[in-house]
């Protein structure tokens, strides 16, 4: 009924006079604007969207409470070292080498807690990305044993095994669904009403008006969802002041854009092909599970069968064996310490002895495990290569790494931060390393080197993002053309 | 007439290329699913088994030492992996399978696999459990939505109907007709899948293993029956089978992809957690010194008995033993509060996903599922719960050895060395897992909620296909 209604205003209000392209997108903004399947998506599409900018914001605000948190916690603690230093001065008692915040060790392993933390960009809100799984803040010490200390947030696995319903999640599986909703099979509805002949008797050529309709429904149900997409995340606190937000911002417009484009081009392809609505609705929902749900499964499926990751039990078994034969040659290597500097080696006493052989097993099972976690970090720059070579393979893909490297929720984000803790460690060990190694007092607490983290360039942002439009863009135009070629074949051929 | 109906829809169906070509896909990634699964399977076992020996092996040779030096040293559990993880790797990578036992700490279990891998691992792996509750619901939607909605269009259906046949013939029919060639889909894929699991399973879990896949497979064929008969209700309900198709797809798009990740989100907002820094550090202010003073210890009181003296100072033993002791003993609540109160949220928000069975079966499904693959929050809780368990059991021998093998070095101190004699004697971590009917204990309102939900969709599908007779 609701179709007959609006192929009839096309046929009735408007007879058979010559169509200029206004007066073609006047007529079609009228059969549009009567679609109420359309507006439903697009409302649905909105509420999606919002919902998951609000999911993204919570997310966001959590970090930085949760890096808030970790300043007070490590002033606090660092407060009460001080407190606990004047206090053991002034009482002049001897305490054991672990309670004592005038021993280094001491210091470092009950009262240093300051963490090293990545804070979220201006436009994190829009995709959690792997920021749940990967953790915000990490501890700053020099030991012991930093593969034995756990970082990662506390969350409900099941949690993490389902992923967020944030805005990256709603655009990649949802709104091709509701874009396929909106706008499927327009030509074929119009042969199956039997209305295709009075469009045909118009004088318009059947490419210009299949065109002119997709491209209008396209234009505005894309529109509307970046103006949602403005809105929500002006809502949840975006700060346009921010450095990079606003570019940030532009670009996933653009990627989102794009994203859309390519499901209204794939609608307008699969409708020049002919058949019916409700094959080639069976079509599009075939072409979304391979593209959004098989191809990406399948993909890491190949990915992690051609460059399987290290075992982490061989790795937690290879570090234990290597810290067993530190722990083991440790009087010897501390010799060894101390011969290369012997200016440190004056007056070792238990104290200082304990702290020398803590920093020369970390160090030495440091150096036996780097080469175990570089192979893990080289396998996983592998299966990346891959990945970035085959993503072109699912738009989804394309979209949720640009969605991520827009959003700074992506590993290559967190992997430079990480890169950051490591030589925040290294500088607290060349500072602590004198107190460690010799019996005079730690009273410099304010002096323990901070961490500053320098954020990836905006550069390789840009570079990231452009990448996956052009990615979405090809595809795009692709369809586009062959769509175009599709329907100068006869109708009867289709 | 019933058995009339479900052979004219198996022959009807078996014809269709398209489903064929679906059902063809299906069982190639049921396949691919269960291969991999298997192969990570026997590369996970070996190397638990190997790296527990190897921390055995460790243990045993660490040399002389003061039995609180080993306790220090510790042990590491590793987590061994469950067979029916090949069906279902549940929350697996996303918690750690390695658990540090030292003294004074109940650590938190390490090394996550999901932080190695990259992020198309949040896509989802397509293990066989995901293609049974995502993509075999679509081959159910493709093979029944135009059962009814299809002969409406061909005009079939008010012949049929004229003829006399019963509504509920109808719809048994043509659900036993789609069920069959459903079952010739995913039968020959569970039984391989179950046969596989029984030769694979540690002796004497066979037979446990075995409930636990045949309960598996009950709850995904309750699963898909009720997605059937919602399939055959819609199509029913629906005057074109493409209108029925939209239908089916939208349904299936919020029950499968839309409400669970929506549930987790409000889960979270309705019983939110700190941030985990926050928790560490309450805990770490509210436990004491791992070495408790001696003056309030019953323990002394007791040795001061046996011994017959009056002072600490006068017994015989290293008395650090009885100090560590206790402090491990204060601190055992400490961490059951604390661990406790964070396990408790986590179930809450569990619980709610429970709830959400009857809007979306899959959630449930899900949980039952992990449940019984062994794979989920209660199972690698209680890995946990049985490490601390054995981390308990080994600090209070160690202790007990501080004090049996003490004695006055040449200073007069208090000196304590023990070697591999004690350390045999404490026990190495084997993990038993619980049996079937405590694995599926806690998914009791999901499963009772699934039947519920099943039911419904009958009832539905029984009055849609009764009022056809008035279409």
């Amino acid at each position: 009924m609701h179709d007959r209604t609006r192929s009839a205003a096309f046929a009735v209000t408007k007879p058979l006079a010559p169509l200029t392209g206004v007066g073609l997108i006047g007529l079609e903004w009228q059969r549009l604007r009567r679609d109420r399947v359309f507006w439903i998506a697009v409302a649905l599409v909105c509420l999606a969207l919002w919902y998951g900018l609000a999911n993204g914001a919570a997310f966001m605000r959590f970090q930085e409470q949760t890096i808030a948190r970790a300043a007070a916690i490590a002033a606090e603690r660092l407060a009460d070292a001080k407190a606990e230093a004047s206090a053991r001065d002034a009482a002049g008692k001897e305490i054991g080498t672990f309670d004592d915040p005038r021993a280094a060790v001491g210091f470092e392993s009950r009262f240093l807690r300051a963490r090293d933390c990545l804070a979220p960009t201006p436009l994190a809100m829009v995709a959690v990305g792997q920021s749940d799984l990967l953790p915000t803040c990490i501890r700053a010490g020099i030991g012991p044993l930093a593969f034995f200390t756990a970082s990662h947030e506390w969350e409900n696995p099941l949690r993490l095994l389902l992923g967020r319903f944030d805005s990256v999640f709603a655009i990649v599986t949802l709104l091709p669904l509701l874009a396929l909703a909106a706008s499927f099979g327009l030509l074929a509805r119009e042969k199956e009403l039997g209305t295709l002949p009075l469009i045909l008797s118009c004088p318009v050529p059947i490419t210009r008006w299949l065109a002119t309709a997709y491209l209008l429904r396209a234009l505005v149900f894309i529109g509307l969802v970046l103006g949602a997409l403005i809105l929500g995340v002006g809502a949840v606190g975006f700060d346009v002041a921010a450095p990079g937000a606003l570019l940030r911002l532009s670009l996933y417009a653009g990627v989102v854009a794009a994203y859309l484009g390519f499901w209204f081009a794939l609608a307008f392809f699969l409708d020049s092909r002919g058949g019916s609505s409700a094959s080639q609705a069976l079509g599009f929902a075939g072409l979304w599970l391979v593209l959004v749900v098989l191809a990406p499964a399948a993909l890491n499926l190949v990915v992690k069968s051609l460059y399987p990751l290290p075992s982490r039990i061989a790795f937690v078994d290879a570090v234990r064996r290597a810290s067993d034969a530190s722990a083991r040659g440790a009087s010897a290597v501390l010799a060894d310490y101390f011969h290369d500097h012997p200016e440190l080696s004056r007056g070792v006493t238990r104290r200082a002895e304990i702290g020398s052989r803590r920093l020369v097993v970390n160090t030495a099972t440091e150096a036996a495990a780097r080469p175990e976690q570089e192979r893990f970090r080289r396998r996983n720059e592998s299966q990346q290569v891959v990945i970035d070579g085959l993503r072109f393979l699912s738009p989804a893909i394309v979209f949720q790494q640009a969605a991520d490297a827009i959003s700074g929720n992506d590993a290559s984000r967190h992997r430079s931060f990480v890169e950051a803790v490591e030589a925040h460690r290294a500088e607290l060990r060349r500072f602590l390393t004198p107190y460690f190694v010799s019996d005079a007092p730690f009273t410099r607490f304010d002096a323990v080197p901070a961490f500053a983290y320098r954020d990836l360039s905006i550069r390789m942002v840009v570079k990231e993002a452009l990448l996956g439009l052009l990615a979405l863009l090809v595809p795009c135009a692709l369809l586009i053309a062959g769509g175009i070629m599709g329907l100068r074949r006869p109708l009867l051929e289709r | 007439m019933i058995g009339v109906i479900a052979r004219k829809e198996i022959v009807e169906l078996s014809r269709d290329g398209r489903l064929r070509v679906s059902a063809i896909v299906l069982w190639l990634l049921l396949l691919g699913g269960g291969l991999l699964g298997f192969a990570h399977y026997l590369d996970l076992a070996a190397e638990s088994a190997r790296a527990q020996a190897n921390e055995r092996t460790r243990w045993l040779e660490q040399g002389e030492k003061h039995p609180h030096s080993a306790a220090h040293y510790g042990v590491f559990a590793f987590k061994p992996p469950r067979p029916l993880a090949i069906v279902d790797s549940g929350v697996e990578p996303y918690v750690g399978s390695a658990l540090w036992l030292e003294a004074h700490k109940q650590n938190e279990t390490l090394y996550r696999p999901a932080e190695d891998a990259t992020a198309l691992q949040r896509f989802g792996d397509l293990s066989i459990a995901t293609v049974l509750r995502t993509l075999a619901p679509l081959l159910v939607i493709m093979l029944g939505f135009a059962a009814f909605a299809g002969e409406k269009e061909a005009g079939t259906l008010r012949q049929l109907l004229s003829l006399g046949v019963e509504p509920r013939d109808l719809l048994l029919g043509k659900a036993i007709g789609i069920a069959a060639v459903l079952l010739v889909v995913l039968l020959p894929a569970s039984g391989l899948v179950i046969a596989g699991i029984v030769w694979l399973a540690p002796a004497g879990q066979a037979l446990d293993e075995l409930a636990r896949g045949a309960l598996m497979a009950l709850v995904y064929a309750l699963y898909l029956a009720g997605v059937l008969f919602l399939t055959l209700a819609v199509s029913a309900l629906c005057r074109s089978s493409r209108r029925a198709l939209v239908v089916l797809l939208a349904v299936w798009a919020a029950a499968v992809l839309v409400l669970p990740r929506a549930v987790s989100d409000e889960a979270k907002t309705l019983y939110p957690t700190e941030a985990s820094l926050v928790l560490k550090n309450e805990l770490e202010q509210h436990l004491g010194a791992g070495h408790a003073p001696l003056e309030a210890s019953a323990r002394i009181s007791a040795l001061l008995e046996k011994y017959g003296v009056a002072k600490p100072e006068d017994l015989p033993l290293d008395l650090s033993g009885v100090s560590i002791q206790d402090g491990e003993e204060r601190n055992h609540p400490v961490f059951e509060r604390h661990y406790g109160a964070f396990l408790d949220i986590l179930r809450r928000q569990d619980r709610l996903f429970q709830l959400a069975t009857l809007v979306a079966p899959a959630t449930g499904v899900q949980l039952a599922s992990m449940g019984l693959a062994g794979t989920d929050l209660e199972h690698h809780q209680d890995f946990i719960d049985q490490g601390e368990a054995t981390r308990r059991v080994m600090q209070a021998m160690l202790n007990d050895g501080i004090l049996a093998h003490s004695e006055r070095n040449a200073e007069g101190k208090w000196r304590a060395r023990a070697g591999r004699e004690l350390w045999e004697t404490i026990p190495g971590f084997a993990y038993v897992p619980p049996a079937w009917h405590r694995a599926i204990a806690p998914y009791g309102l999901a499963l009772g909620l699934l039947v519920v939900w099943l039911v419904g969709t009958f009832v539905v599908a029984l009055v849609t296909a009764g009022r056809l007779e008035a279409a």
